[in-house]
């Protein structure tokens, strides 16, 4: 049985090691971008865009609830009515959905590889670091291993 | 987005994030990020330019391609590094 002091250094350096210096370590790309499979993760509130996607089988995964006081989707189509819905507008439209929107044209034009199907919503603002480092960020990564995804971006909302 | 990151970058999975302003990314530290001089969750202002946010996750993907080492590797969109 461990003692308390090895529990104690255990968890010192594991949130040391969460805190600082996490941008050390890089993964080279294995193959040419063109065979690459790509996952796109954002802090994006907005899960109902798939359906405006001219991407079948793209699906968007959300770990967190839509943030309080988010506003609702303006109908797909209509026009602003005023300036602040105008601004609203311009938001929305540069949400998940429209980056995802850009990387099918980038797979179409044979530039990536492979669009996954699966893309994320990461809002782990709201959530403990703890939980995010040793549960979220983890299940992220299994998913999209499990999507053999190559590349991921990155896309902060 | 640094600390998740960093995760998929231990797992195997290589990363790059668009990133808004130099102060953000030092606090942030993802491993590679392409830095935008834009509005926080605008990362294409304005939001209506489809092209431009085209230019910019192409510039993005194109610091995997590149290689380079750094720690963190940050670019700034626009600047010669970028292409």
């Amino acid at each position: 049985m461990p003692r308390l002091s090895e529990l104690t250094s255990a968890v010192r350096a594991r949130l040391g090691a969460g805190r600082t210096r996490h941008a050390d370590h890089r993964t080279p790309l294995r193959k040419p971008l063109n065979e690459c499979v790509l996952a796109i993760i954002s802090s994006s509130a907005y899960v109902d865009v798939a359906p405006q996607l001219d991407a079948p089988g793209v699906e968007l995964c959300g770990f967190r609830a839509v943030s309080p006081g988010t506003p609702a989707r303006r109908p797909p189509g209509s026009a602003p009515t005023d300036q602040s819905d105008a601004e609203a507008a311009d938001f929305e439209a540069d949400r998940l959905g429209v980056v995802v929107e850009r990387a099918c044209e980038l797979t179409a034009s044979g530039r990536v590889g492979r669009l996954s199907h699966r893309h994320m919503i990461l809002y782990g603002a709201v959530d403990s670091r703890r939980r995010l480092v040793e549960r979220t960020q983890l299940t992220a990564a299994r998913w999209l291993t499990q999507d053999q995804v190559d590349v991921v971006l990155l896309v902060p909302m | 987005m640094g600390l998740a990151a960093a995760t998929l970058e231990r797992t195997g999975i290589a990363t790059v994030a668009v990133q808004f302003g130099r102060e953000a990314a030092a606090d942030a530290r993802p491993p590679r990020a392409l830095l935008v001089p834009f509005r926080y969750g605008f990362p294409a202002d304005p939001a209506n330019e489809p092209g431009r946010l085209l230019a910019i996750i192409d510039a993005a993907l194109r610091m995997l391609e590149s290689g380079e080492q750094g720690s963190p590797l940050l670019v700034r969109h626009g600047s010669p590094a970028d292409g």
